[in-house]
């Protein structure tokens, strides 16, 4: 049986035509050489993919046929039939295995080389460290939370110089993905450079919830029936019984009691499907949208780890459904973010109070001297505030600091009517600050 | 004709649940229904074929008997370890089928190309070539050609030189199937599509038929350039350059060789267009670099003769595999929408480049 081999030159031709040219349309500071694939092969560039399903399937593929060698996925969800029609990596015989553990076989097996490495694991279960190893992170989630948890852990690495410039050391890229049916974004998160997740909050649309008073009371729409069955009637019928959205027969009695409140109500269109999809906030999904944003993902990836092109600068919206749009934004960093922005640092014992934390404040050389009755706050969560909000918020004065804010690094808010405007305090955790 | 399916079984109902969440059940019935045959099997026609195979075309066929050993490294379907004595057809077959066990996935005999279709100098295409006596084999591989699309609805053709394309695109015009070609030239790509002068097709929540008119591809490659401007996206005029170039030559032009003359050509349409009446004018619609990257990137000029060597020297070398997947899954989307008659498909050129405009997609009508 003879072994079909493909020697290194045949197999990277198309690759090493983008690395070993120079060009005018190339990337700043870019300099072709045969070392570039050399580095993008190496132990030195790892590269994490944050997902293995409609996204992350797509991503691992791109990454391993581009000629990177050392991948890690990470998915803490197992294999559904109803991922079969996207996560093309998957079989029915495949169904209730790990994502990540399957899809690193199959790239494996199928890409002579690579080296995928699964974690089946939640993603806060991994230390923030492990985070820091990897050259850049691809973002394959389908999550506005999971979103929100990646960027404070890689934001949390970066550093502000005296400055006030981003240390570059410190800034770990980040790309992000994500799709709806035939819509889909890709974005380049460069902490301290571009926008972060929470500089540009408002770009997701907002979650729908419903009026506790509308389910109960007034419902118009079979979602609202759905809603009312999921969330009030289950409790009270079922108390102790938690709902458990992979629990076929849990899923039938909240449908069969939903269509007896649309019946009551008068309201048609309670089907199981819609049920499903309500309850479990199901997001419908289609492999074309996945393979063209995963694909500008890993596109983005390979710019930033080689330069040779320049970058998306820094938010792609793609539009399939009835012709194609894209539009490329360059959104701005909001400098007062609560995650991202400068800050003035500061050195914080985890194990102070917020009472001892104000002292600090008050007490410090360069900071005291504009402030003299100060309140914190950390985003839009009040930590403690003079006036309106402080019998609320003086029992927290009394409360552990790393408790209250338990992202190393955040940014707080600190107002004082001695102020012109807000004060921005990078709070680092230092054991060595005991009081 | 197949049998019209009364409901999705349930096996389809539980797999597809996602996409029907987008399109609905009488969108994926017509999928179902569909055929489509894709000719040559590089990075390219791989992701189109993952994705129409995932989406549930009910009947997809391949054609390229290149040997698996051979395959284009970017057609990540082929299992190189279980592969040997397949064609590259044959070997990808058995991943799609694997990928959705509930349509058919087809292997039909031939060449991942259209050379048949062109006949020799001064030998023009007859409506009446069933009635030639002598069986020379060309008439017959054209005749084969002609009776396998014939079976199908759809035609995807990938990597074709572009004469093969406009060759294929009469074939289908005649026989009134739809044609998607394109190809991924390293960083640049494009698509084209013909779905005939009339193509039918339904919007979203209005029952009234609309039509819409496509052109050939010959005739996108030779009108007025008094269409073109300052929008149009520059890979239109290497295409157009490739192609003139192609018609002088009777082969691709491919290799450093044929990059001054096609730049020559290009120069020359862009000067010819309104918005080109400058030097700089010219030099933003068609950037030198890009017209000698789509030329080089390519596939590898075919020296001509037994069609061996063909094959060993026309792999689709410049494939990269992002790009291939935008470009796989615009494509795909549009036959989705060619099958099922339902909203407008792209019409009638796609154009990708990451090296222009900021990696714009822009979709033409030429």
């Amino acid at each position: 049986m003879e072994d079909i081999q493909m020697d290194d030159e045949e197999r990277w031709r198309d690759l090493d035509l983008l690395l070993t040219r120079p060009g005018q349309l190339v990337g700043p500071g870019f300099e072709p050489c045969p070392e570039l694939r050399a580095f993008l092969q190496s132990p030195d560039c790892r590269v994490l993919c944050v997902g293995a399903g409609g996204l992350g399937c797509e991503i691992l593929k791109d990454l391993a046929l581009s000629g990177v060698v050392h991948i890690d996925v990470i998915d803490m969800d197992t294999i559904d039939v109803s991922n079969l029609n996207r996560q093309f990596l998957f079989r029915m015989k495949d169904v209730g295995q790990p994502k990540a553990t399957v899809a690193a076989e199959r790239i494996n097996a199928r890409v002579p080389g690579v080296q995928v490495i699964p974690h089946f694991s939640r993603i806060e279960d991994q230390p923030a460290e492990w985070y820091r190893s990897f050259a850049i992170i691809i973002l394959g989630l389908d999550s506005l939370e999971a979103r929100r948890y990646m960027n404070s852990v890689v934001c949390g690495f970066l550093e502000y110089d005296e400055n006030g410039q981003p240390d570059l050391a410190t800034v770990k890229p980040m790309v992000d993905g994500g799709t709806e049916g035939f819509k889909g974004h890709a974005r380049v998160i460069l902490p301290g450079h571009t926008p972060c997740f929470e500089c540009t909050l408002w770009l997701f649309p907002p979650q729908t919830k419903f009026p506790l008073c509308t389910l109960a009371e007034t419902p118009r729409s079979p979602a609202h029936c759905i809603e009312y069955a999921h969330l009030i009637l289950w409790g009270q019928v079922r108390t102790g019984e938690e709902f458990d959205t992979d629990n076929e027969e849990h899923m039938k009695w909240v449908y069969e009691r939903a269509a007896e409140r649309a019946k009551q109500y008068g309201i048609h269109g309670v089907t199981f499907q819609l049920t499903q999809g309500v309850v479990k906030n199901i997001i419908p999904a289609i492999a074309s949208t996945n393979a063209i944003i995963s694909a500008q993902c890993v596109l983005e990836a390979l710019k930033t780890l080689t330069c040779f092109s320049t970058g998306l600068d820094n938010y792609m919206m793609y539009v399939g459904s009835t012709g194609l749009y894209t539009h490329t934004a360059k959104y701005e960093k909001d400098p007062s973010c609560p995650v991202c922005s400068a800050g003035v640092p500061m050195e914080v014992d985890p194990d102070s109070t917020l009472q001892q934390f104000i002292d600090q404040l008050r007490s410090d050389a360069a900071l005291g001297k504009h402030l003299s009755a100060p309140s914190v706050s950390y985003g839009a969560i009040n930590l403690f505030a003079h006036g309106v909000f402080e019998a609320e918020t003086a029992p927290n004065l009394t409360r552990r600091m790393a408790d209250l804010v338990p992202d190393d690094g955040a940014v707080l808010t600190v107002n004082d009517k001695r102020l012109r405007g807000p004060m921005r305090v990078r709070a680092r955790y230092s054991s060595s600050m005991k009081a | 004709m197949s049998p019209v399916l009364d409901a999705l079984t349930e096996d389809h109902a539980a797999v597809y649940d996602r996409q029907l969440r987008v399109w609905g059940v009488e969108v994926q019935r017509r999928l179902i229904e569909a055929k489509v045959l894709i000719i040559g099997l590089g990075g390219l026609a791989a992701e189109i074929a993952k994705n129409i195979v995932l989406a549930g075309v009910g009947t997809v066929a391949l054609v390229d008997d290149t040997a698996a050993s051979s395959v284009a490294p970017g057609n990540f379907l082929v299992e190189l370890d279980s592969a040997t004595g397949k064609s590259v057809a044959e070997a990808s077959a058995v991943t799609l089928q694997a990928m959705n066990p509930l349509i058919a996935v087809r292997v039909e005999r031939g060449p991942p190309s259209a050379s048949a279709l062109l006949l020799p100098d001064g030998l023009q295409p007859e409506g009446g070539a069933a009635d030639q006596v002598s069986a020379s084999p060309v008439l017959t591989a054209a005749e084969d050609l002609r009776s396998l699309v014939s079976r199908y609805d759809t035609v995807v053709a990938c990597g074709l030189p572009l004469r093969e394309v406009a060759a294929l695109d009469d074939l289908c015009r005649q026989l009134s199937k739809q044609l998607f070609a394109g190809e991924v030239r390293g960083a640049s790509s494009f698509a084209f599509v013909d779905l005939g002068p009339r193509h039918v097709y339904t919007v979203q929540g209005d029952p009234e038929e609309k039509v819409v008119e496509y052109r050939s591809f010959r005739d996108a490659m030779k009108t007025d350039l008094k269409a073109v401007n300052k929008r149009t996206h520059p890979l239109y005029l290497a295409l157009r350059a490739c192609w003139e170039f192609e018609e002088a030559h009777c082969r691709s032009a491919g290799g450093p060789a044929d990059v001054a003359e096609v730049q020559d050509v290009a120069q020359r349409l862009a000067s010819a267009v309104p918005a080109g009446n400058t030097a700089a004018a010219m030099k933003a619609l068609i950037p030198e670099a890009l017209v000698e990257g789509f030329v080089l990137d390519g596939a590898a000029v075919a020296p001509g003769g037994a069609s061996d060597l063909v094959q060993e020297a026309a792999q689709p070398l410049g494939e990269l595999a992002p790009v291939c997947a935008v470009v796989g899954g615009v494509v795909a989307n549009n036959v989705l929408r060619a099958v099922s008659h339902f909203n407008p498909p792209l019409r009638n050129l796609f154009c990708y480049s990451y090296l222009v405009r900021d990696g714009l997609g822009v979709e033409e009508c030429f």
